[in-house]
């Protein structure tokens, strides 16, 4: 790599957290992490990855709010393969706009090498890249694009470096205990790159990714409240593009499906829905139609995968 | 690639499974050695590879469609065993005579399968299996000398061989973690029907590289 420095798209979760720590340990200062709000995130998360990166890494980390942009970019689109698309391409554009001003900045700083920045590390996993592509040729078909993989364009100015490509996200998780990483990184649950954009059905817009964030919030402290949040690979709420009748003191009301999405699994490649308590299941539903506004009915996904995938998009 | 290696070696066929890694990353934890081909690579080019087994992957597609990934058939004359998973077993029966059609009958997820007639794939595993399926053909004819060991509740032949041709067929996925105890069956595969040595270890991978 010689003097080229290498930016790595970070998301707080496992994946791009060990990319980090490895490629740390490989060309030290010459990386930086970039962290993009894409306005796609869970409730303060912005706050909690850029807390707890600094805890535990000395590398430079970016921050950048690009919420806006992608906002404005998905108004209007409802398809779930044009979501990814578009978020992947403006995931890139943001990191090219981003690493043009870390230029500026070194070139103030001379203390910083002066090469340009020539690669995009990501946390790229095996199941992202069976999903998105076909491999060596192989008859396999698109499921889903991931955006860190068949979202990206076709022409863009960085060289890939994907040092965890071959390994399942168990895996990932073995090599981030070894690097000495922390619990609350190691086995955070996964969250998709697309965000909330692929768990809410339809188009997306404020108002409905306020409403998800509220019902997410009570899933994640509910799970963490019962102790249920380690045990399970990914617990989360859906927010479904269907209204129906509900009746609250009285009134008619007309409103927002919730679905629950809680599923156990090894590796991501196959998994199954939890066989929670009904209390828990009960609590969580009855918290969220009566704290989040604009929602009226709560449902329970017992679909496995296959035929479901863990995500709705 | 060392090709002197003296190591046992399974080769995978790769027909587009989402699970064909899978099948790499679990033959990988039993400690054998394993390689992924693609679908199309000529039986020849296989034997001489010398590998003590021969995994056929599943796929998205269904045998009789046009384009549908085919299998050199000759590779089923090698006297090397093969494992057919889902597509692979449908393959294997669509070209040693069988038949395989699209029933409506579809499995997804999570099964039984009741085993019988004594299959070495089974050993030690006792006459039920929790299965994890992904399938919408089946097998609806078995190819001369083939016989059932297994059936589940949407499928009649859900895992079937032929012990003198060491050809066996499994419509469920045992690579993938929700079939419990597939390890298992691949490990009857590997070490009772292949022969296949422990011998793929981190520590020789080090000192081979």
């Amino acid at each position: 790599m010689g003097d080229q420095k290498l930016v790595l798209g970070l998301s707080g979760g496992v994946d791009s957290s060990v990319t980090a720590a490895l490629l740390h340990k490989a060309v030290g200062d010459q990386l930086t992490c970039i962290f993009v709000n894409n306005g796609l995130l869970r409730a303060r998360e912005e706050e909690v990855v850029q807390r707890v990166f600094g805890e535990n890494f000395h590398v430079r980390l970016k921050y950048v709010d690009a919420s806006e942009r992608f906002l404005a970019l998905l108004k209007g689109v409802t398809d779930p393969e044009t979501k990814r698309k578009l978020i992947g391409n403006e995931f890139i554009k943001v990191f090219q706009h981003a690493t043009e001003e870390l230029l500026e900045q070194d070139r103030q700083n001379k203390a910083r090498k002066h090469g340009g920045y020539k690669f995009l590390a990501q946390g790229t996993l095996y199941p992202d890249v069976i999903e998105s592509v076909s491999i060596g040729g192989n008859p396999a078909q698109v499921i889903k694009t991931h955006h860190n993989v068949g979202g990206l364009p076709e022409k863009m100015h960085f060289e890939l470096v994907e040092p965890v490509r071959q390994l399942f996200k168990d895996e990932v998780r073995q090599v981030g205990r070894q690097l000495g990483l922390p619990k609350e990184i190691v086995y955070r649950q996964p969250f998709p790159g697309p965000g909330l954009a692929v768990r809410i059905l339809g188009e997306v817009t404020p108002e409905r990714l306020s409403i998800l964030r509220e019902a997410d919030t009570i899933v994640q402290s509910e799970m963490e409240a019962a102790d249920w949040y380690y045990k399970v690979w990914q617990s989360f709420a859906v927010l479904l593009p269907v209204q129906s009748v509900g009746v609250m003191g009285d009134q008619r009301t007309y409103e927002n499906t919730v679905v629950l999405r809680i599923v156990e699994s090894q590796d991501g490649m196959t998994a199954d829905w939890v066989r929670l308590p009904y209390e828990l299941l009960a609590r969580i539903s009855s918290r969220i139609s009566n704290e989040v506004k604009g929602v009226n009915r709560v449902c329970y996904d017992i679909s496995s995968k296959p035929p479901s995938t863990i995500e709705w998009e | 690639m060392t090709e002197a290696s003296t190591h046992s070696r399974v080769v995978i066929l790769d027909f587009g499974s989402q699970y064909t890694q899978v099948i790499a990353r679990r033959i990988r934890e039993c400690q054998v050695y394993s390689e992924i081909v693609r679908f199309d690579t000529p039986a020849a080019e296989i034997a001489a590879l010398k590998p003590n087994g021969i995994i056929l992957s599943g796929g998205p597609a269904s045998v009789y469609d046009k384009g549908a990934p085919q299998i050199d058939a000759e590779i089923f004359s090698l006297g090397i065993p093969v494992l057919g998973i889902c597509y692979g077993l449908m393959l294997m029966a669509h070209h040693l005579g069988g038949k395989v059609v699209f029933t409506g009958r579809r499995e997804y997820g999570a099964g039984m399968l009741h085993i019988n007639n004594g299959s070495e794939l089974f050993d030690g595993l006792g006459n039920q299996l929790e299965v994890w399926n992904s399938h919408g053909d089946e097998v609806t004819a078995l190819p001369k000398g083939f016989r059932v060991v297994g059936t589940t509740e949407g499928c009649d032949f859900a895992a079937v061989e032929d012990r003198q041709r060491k050809v066996y067929g499994l419509q469920f996925h045992p690579e993938v973690a929700h079939t419990p105890r597939g390890r298992e069956v691949l490990q009857n595969f590997l070490f009772r029907i292949c022969q296949c040595a422990m011998d793929w270890t981190m520590g020789s991978f080090i000192e081979e590289a």
